[in-house]
């Protein structure tokens, strides 16, 4: 149970923070900073 | 997961993210929507043929604008939610190269344990702070990846960059041959000891989806599994341990297979099976290989 519950933390702040990174549009900075090497 | 299928996963993980070859053939980078996307790999995106970008290096870039990289924070935290450190065993082409290095017949020794905390001290160092302070991407200068498969490449196609090579170029060719040469003698030297990544997947070792199952009744406690595992760990002592790569090499012995967080008993009810009844001749030979 412990293991499940850790697993389940961990999904949700996960997702959370990309979700966050998203909304930020990080996304468009990433492709740059890519192509512009 | 076998042996070859491993291979197969490995050479893939090296072959598809490098697929754009048309950057060999014009001297230019892969500037398309694939780029958006971290791929949880070392693999360095200024590799002319590279369609991902490189996570430290994409977080290395957020600190040395002075913003937190939270889409790279997120993108490597569901990976290891998911799967754990499962990419760098099965995927990660510089993981590979070190593999095929080790087969070479050279003195094998092996390194201390306490040498994986160096990959923390590089990834908060090289990889977080000093970026901040000095704005310079100081992990992505040193890294021998990006020296093999991005600083070789535009160096002999590019005269323009041949004419921009200064000193710190022949300390990346000598990092990059000081790793080549330790991989024939130590697994993985640089996963285990220098890899950012090999800092930040192993905090999801515990809590992620997938698992490695161990069952005491079965097992011998023979060793052989240190002897096949990549990074030279018993996961029969732990097997959850934060350096576990989840290569699955070693559940080619049947005390050990990969199960998830929801499976209570992945091997049935305790003490159902006697000890060392399955486990012995599985892996002989193994370690040769």
């Amino acid at each position: 149970m412990p293991r499940v519950a850790a697993f389940l933390v961990t999904a949700v702040a996960s997702a959370s923070i990309l979700a966050f990174g998203i909304f930020r549009e990080e996304i468009g900075e990433v492709m740059f900073n890519a192509a512009m090497l | 997961m076998g042996y070859l299928k491993r291979r197969i996963f490995q050479g893939m993980g090296a072959v598809l993210p490098n697929s754009y070859v048309q950057g060999f053939l014009t001297a230019s980078l892969y500037q398309g929507s694939l780029k958006s996307v971290c791929s949880p790999l070392l693999n360095c995106y200024a590799c002319p043929s590279a369609l991902f970008s490189c996570p430290i290096g994409t977080l290395q870039h957020f600190m040395v604008t002075g913003n937190v990289p939270y889409y790279g924070i997120g993108t490597l935290s569901v990976i290891g939610a998911t799967v754990g450190r499962m990419t760098c065993g099965t995927l990660c082409p510089f993981g590979f190269l070190q593999d095929l290095l080790y087969k070479f017949r050279a003195w094998k020794v092996s390194i201390p344990v306490w040498t994986r905390y160096f990959r923390y001290a590089v990834l908060v160092g090289l990889v977080f702070i000093i970026p901040y302070i000095t704005h310079e991407n100081w992990f992505s200068k040193l890294c021998p990846m990006g020296t093999l498969i991005g600083g070789l490449p535009w160096v002999t196609m590019n005269v323009n960059v041949r004419s921009m090579i200064r000193a710190l170029f022949w300390v990346k060719i000598a990092m990059l041959l000081f790793f080549v040469t330790t991989s024939t003698m130590v697994k993985r030297p640089f996963c285990r000891a220098i890899c950012p990544l090999g800092a930040i997947s192993p905090l999801f070792t515990k809590s992620s989806f997938l698992q490695l199952g161990w069952n005491p009744d079965t097992c011998t406690r023979c060793g052989k599994c240190q002897k096949i595992c990549p990074v030279d760990i018993r996961p029969d002592r732990n097997w959850t341990n934060p350096d576990c790569l989840r290569c699955l090499d070693c559940t080619r012995c049947p005390s050990l297979k990969l199960t998830t967080a929801f499976h209570r008993q992945p091997f049935g009810v305790p003490g159902a099976s006697p000890a060392g009844v399955t486990v012995a001749g599985d892996l002989s030979g193994a370690a040769a290989r």
